[in-house]
């Protein structure tokens, strides 16, 4: 009787475990495993000091852009000020043997700089830096990088440089928006500042 | 083992680099892949290509220089563990050629990737490769993950992607025949870590010239 009851409860653990995997597994195909041992974003600021910004114009792509919402913000004092909105998230790849190997990039970012340290003149010192395809977006320069994966854009003493997929970029640039000022999505962008687009304007 | 697969890479890029000595263009991609499956798709980058070996950037010549180089300054970067990742080149994915790292995957190091691309008119037999600092971090198992800007302040606050580039640097500055100078690729995406940290490049590229002469 005892080893019937000690079958049974190890029918029962098994089926268990057989459970939980599964359920696992649903779960990792949507980027939410309980497997994955990835931990949140860690920005290292937020909306509200976006918002009190007073150095140059910032711009993100509101709460939600491409169906990706926004989930961290970091601010960076490297080459300048950098502040970086980002949508969305990745789990970076897997080394095979359950950990992982690299980081991702989440899969929208908009990148803000001082125009007086990125800008145009940025890419034309050295013959070796990438050539852009201009345009015009929103009203003022641009231009592609990258196949179309990168998008800068010259508006006022501010470069807003979005990194995503090809066919989100021009999502993303129709949706930017004052983060620290009054300009709204979808309209025309303030023309660069003098000097912003030949690497001539100062800090 | 993982060498003796890529034993037919030298080969292939030897063919290659003849077969291309008239080019005079550069035309990469500015970051690692973890795939070349839909590798367009920027989702499957990995690293910024930070560091170019140019003149006699041979797969043969970085691998002595580095060891002669390093070695002097006290480092050894005799480890060739870690994952694998790939390099475009004229919009062709091709998987890594070597890896180097001045320690183990279960410690903290400085390591990079390498890619051969064609020999170009200009810059001469050029290697790409995408050097940074790994930090062994704990991630449901030791990982590595790049430090996040900020972390650096003795090289303008960057990152361990920037870090891992001054690293190689120094190894060879102020040494006869290894002139050096930075361009400007833009490549400062944030790629966020198995831990959180979110780090970027400085987008700029260190040239650092290999000499024909081994030592």
């Amino acid at each position: 009787m005892k080893r019937k009851h000690g079958l049974v409860l190890l029918l029962l653990l098994t089926a268990a475990v057989i459970a939980a995997s599964i359920g696992g597994l649903i779960l990792a195909t949507r980027g939410e495993s309980v497997f994955t041992n990835v931990a949140p974003l860690r920005g290292n600021w937020n909306i509200d000091q976006a918002k009190g910004y007073n150095r140059f114009a910032l711009y993100d792509a509101g709460d939600n852009v491409a169906g990706y919402p926004l989930t961290a913000i970091t601010h960076d004092t490297q080459g300048g000020e950098v502040v970086t909105f980002l949508y969305g998230d990745c789990i970076p790849p897997s080394d095979g043997m359950g950990g992982y190997d690299g980081g991702c990039p989440p899969p929208v970012q908009v990148q803000v700089w001082p125009a007086c340290k990125r800008n145009p003149a940025s890419y034309t010192q050295d013959m070796l830096s990438p050539i852009g395809d201009k345009r015009t977006v929103r009203g003022v320069p641009a231009a592609s990088y990258e196949g179309g994966r990168r998008l800068e854009i010259q508006t006022g003493t501010s470069t807003v440089v979005i990194f995503a997929a090809a066919e989100l970029v021009p999502q993303v640039a129709d949706a930017l928006e004052s983060v620290n000022g009054k300009v709204p999505a979808h309209v025309t962008l303030p023309a660069p500042a003098a000097g912003a687009m030949t690497g001539k304007l100062s800090c | 083992m993982k060498r003796i697969k890529l034993l037919l890479v030298p080969v292939v890029t030897a063919v290659a680099l003849t077969a291309g000595s008239a080019r005079a263009d550069f035309n990469i991609g500015y970051y690692t892949h973890d795939t070349c499956v839909n590798w367009s798709d920027p989702n499957t980058r990995v690293d910024p290509i930070n560091f170019v070996f140019f003149q006699w950037g041979t797969i043969a010549r970085v691998e002595n220089q580095l060891y002669t180089h390093a070695g002097a300054n006290g480092y050894y970067w005799y480890d060739h563990d870690g994952g694998t990742q790939y390099f475009i080149s004229h919009s062709s994915c091709n998987v890594q050629y070597y890896q180097f790292a001045d320690g183990g995957v279960l410690s903290s190091r400085d390591h990079f990737r390498e890619y051969p691309i064609h020999s170009d008119s200009t810059l001469g037999y050029t290697m790409i490769t995408d050097a940074h600092r790994d930090e062994l971090v704990w991630c449901g198992k030791p990982n590595h993950a790049i430090k996040p800007n900020g972390s650096y302040a003795g090289i303008g606050n960057g990152s361990g992607f920037d870090y891992g580039q001054w690293q190689l640097y120094r190894m060879f500055y102020g040494q006869v025949n290894h002139s050096t100078y930075q361009i400007w690729f833009g490549n400062t995406q944030v790629m966020r870590q198995c831990n959180g940290w979110m780090a970027s490049d400085n987008g700029y590229a260190q040239m650092m010239q290999a000499h024909q002469v081994n030592h």
